[in-house]
């Protein structure tokens, strides 16, 4: 699919799935970081990044809301 | 227009994680840790078996479609959609994940980390109209959604149940 700009846009990045992915991936390598942290700025990040990634699943869960 | 619905989802969802982080605060201040995690796991263990479609049970949600006319709102109007989607309390709630989300905020979440699920839950509501608008403009994405809720729900549900968990281990 071409992008209004002409360049090619991977469009399996937009597939619900990958973004699903994406996500979990992201939660897995948090929850490692924040018990392998060994300074507490990089816990209370990695602490952000695990509340960051719950909310955004629950939010994208009801995309099929309309 | 989808930088005010988007700014939108994210005051409405700011707003609701301030009461319930607020209304939380005195949970979180006087009930020992351990017997909060066993509550928040009392809650998130059918929430999970929901979501993976082997429990059935009603959850709290505005049933009512979105009016069409949403679609032609200027900038207030969008604004205005934005805040209303991003308390939840707008349209169906097919998920019970946001439910599982308020109360991690009011049993396990600390106060400033609301803030920040509520940000996260903002950015995932977006993300449809984002994806849909970048796939086409004839709706087709919500079609590939609904074939690929089967595989996606479940995930989405291990994935924010885990993440919730890990963060209450955590704290």
């Amino acid at each position: 699919m071409k992008s209004s700009s002409g360049r090619l846009r991977p469009r399996w990045l937009l597939h619900p799935l990958v973004v699903t992915l994406l996500l979990l991936v992201t939660g897995a390598l948090a929850s490692v970081a924040v018990t392998t942290a060994l300074r507490d700025p990089a816990a209370a990040g990695a602490l952000l990044l695990l509340v960051t990634v719950a909310g955004a699943a629950a939010g994208f869960a009801n995309s099929g809301s309309t | 227009m989808i930088r005010y619905f988007g700014t939108g989802l994210l005051l409405g969802a700011v707003l609701v994680a301030f009461v319930a982080a607020v209304l939380g605060a005195l949970p979180q201040a006087l009930v020992p840790a351990p017997i909060r995690w066993v509550l928040f796991g009392v809650v998130a263990l059918p929430v999970l078996l929901r979501e993976c479609g082997l429990a059935r049970f009603p959850v709290p949600q505005n049933a009512r479609l979105v009016p069409e006319g949403v679609a032609q709102l200027r900038e207030w109007g969008a604004l205005q959609f934005g805040f209303e989607m991003g308390t939840g309390m707008r349209t169906y709630s097919p998920s019970a994940l946001p439910h599982l989300a308020l109360v991690a905020i009011v049993l396990v979440v600390p106060f400033p980390a609301a803030f920040v699920l509520a940000a996260g839950f903002a950015a995932g509501r977006l993300a449809m109209p984002l994806l849909s608008n970048a796939w086409s403009t004839d709706g087709a994405w919500t079609q590939l959604w609904s074939r690929s809720e089967r595989v996606v729900r479940p995930l989405l549900a291990l994935t924010c149940t885990g993440a919730l968990l890990a963060a209450m281990l955590a704290v």
